[in-house]
């Protein structure tokens, strides 16, 4: 398991906090905790509230939705470095997938009060790491249409095409 | 010959609810008043150009023109919303089409002043900053209820009027 010296090492390395001062690196590590999950042990479920952005620091996690008919499907595995919660931090919700750990995992967790008091006491740390919450939500978005386009140009484009354009436009509003 | 933003016009804006006088008297000053006709191009597919706008009056269509010719739209939005976002935080360029449906009135933010203010640790930055992501986040959370609709429910019921969401709301 890893020690002290390598979460404030594998901390730094992060795009998240690339930009902070080692002095507002650790102020902002004082802030969050460190949690260990045991293989097979659930992190957190879908449809539970979330407030907190966590940071995968060692180990695999399975995210997984519920399916119909009571069936889970597994819809991402992350390993060391990967973030999540980055959008319940700020605007929290139900969680959109249930997180188990596939190996022993170490999580980094802020909490939103942190993110909160960061802003609150005009803490040089804050814009830098809602700089890259934002490059976050930017890539997040990139997929979501990258998926769009797939999606109109493989399956709903080899069934009905034109009926399928005008279901989408329909519910984007046109 | 570029006008300037009158700050109350700003407080129409959700985005920037919560902002005090003095912060939209702040960000008044960094923003031009551009009006544009009917079918206008605002923000092109591709491009690197032009910069944030937030919505005063009219409405937008957003759009993305797909490797197959075909064009499907992403969402309308009205007074009080932001587009132009995406490619002034990650540089990027432009991933959709923003053409004018009806005379439109927008708030311009230039890309240089955009990126002065979402780098800034001024208090009102970090608000707005803080405000943008929330919106992101929002406008991403719709995307992916629709997305997933659209990928799993039978177009029968993908068009039937209980999925249809409101981008006013």
């Amino acid at each position: 398991m890893i020690e002290t010296e390598q979460i404030f090492e594998r901390a730094r390395a992060l795009p998240l906090f690339a930009s902070l001062s080692e002095a507002e690196l650790q102020a902002v590590l004082m802030q969050c905790q460190i949690a260990l999950y045991l293989e097979n042990k659930i992190i957190f479920r879908e449809g539970a509230h979330g407030d907190s952005l966590m940071v995968l620091l060692e180990g695999d996690i399975s995210l997984r939705c519920a399916a119909e008919d009571g069936v889970t499907v597994e819809v991402a595995v992350l390993g060391q470095g990967a973030v999540l919660g980055e959008m319940a931090v700020i605007d929290p919700a139900p969680r959109a997938a249930t997180a188990v750990a596939r190996s022993n995992a170490v999580l980094l967790i802020m909490q939103k009060d942190t993110l909160d008091q960061l802003i609150a006491t005009d803490h040089p740390a804050a814009p830098k790491v809602l700089q890259q919450v934002l490059q976050l939500l930017a890539a997040r978005f990139r997929t979501m249409e990258d998926r769009i386009e797939e999606l109109f140009e493989s399956r709903l484009e080899v069934s009905e095409p034109d009926k399928a354009q005008a279901a989408w436009n329909l519910a984007a509003g046109e | 010959m570029n006008m300037t933003v009158e700050p109350v016009f700003l407080k129409a804006i959700p985005l920037l609810r919560g902002f005090s006088s003095v912060e939209h008297r702040e960000l008044a000053r960094m923003l031009e008043l551009v009006r544009i006709d009917t079918d206008t191009l605002l923000i092109e597919q591709g491009s690197t150009q032009g910069g944030f706008y937030f919505v005063l009056d009219g409405q937008v269509r957003i759009s993305r023109k797909l490797p197959s010719g075909r064009e499907i739209t992403l969402a309308r939005m009205g007074k009080g919303h932001v587009v132009g976002f995406l490619t002034m935080v990650d540089g990027q360029p432009r991933s959709a089409n923003v053409h004018a449906v009806t005379k439109v009135a927008l708030a311009h933010l230039p890309a240089d002043r955009f990126a002065e203010l979402i780098r800034s640790p001024k208090p009102m930055a970090v608000r707005f900053q803080r405000l943008l992501a929330r919106e992101m986040i929002r406008t991403l959370r719709r995307a992916n209820q629709r997305f997933t609709r659209a990928a799993t429910l039978p177009l029968e019921d993908f068009m039937s009027p209980e999925h249809i969401d409101d981008e006013q709301a």
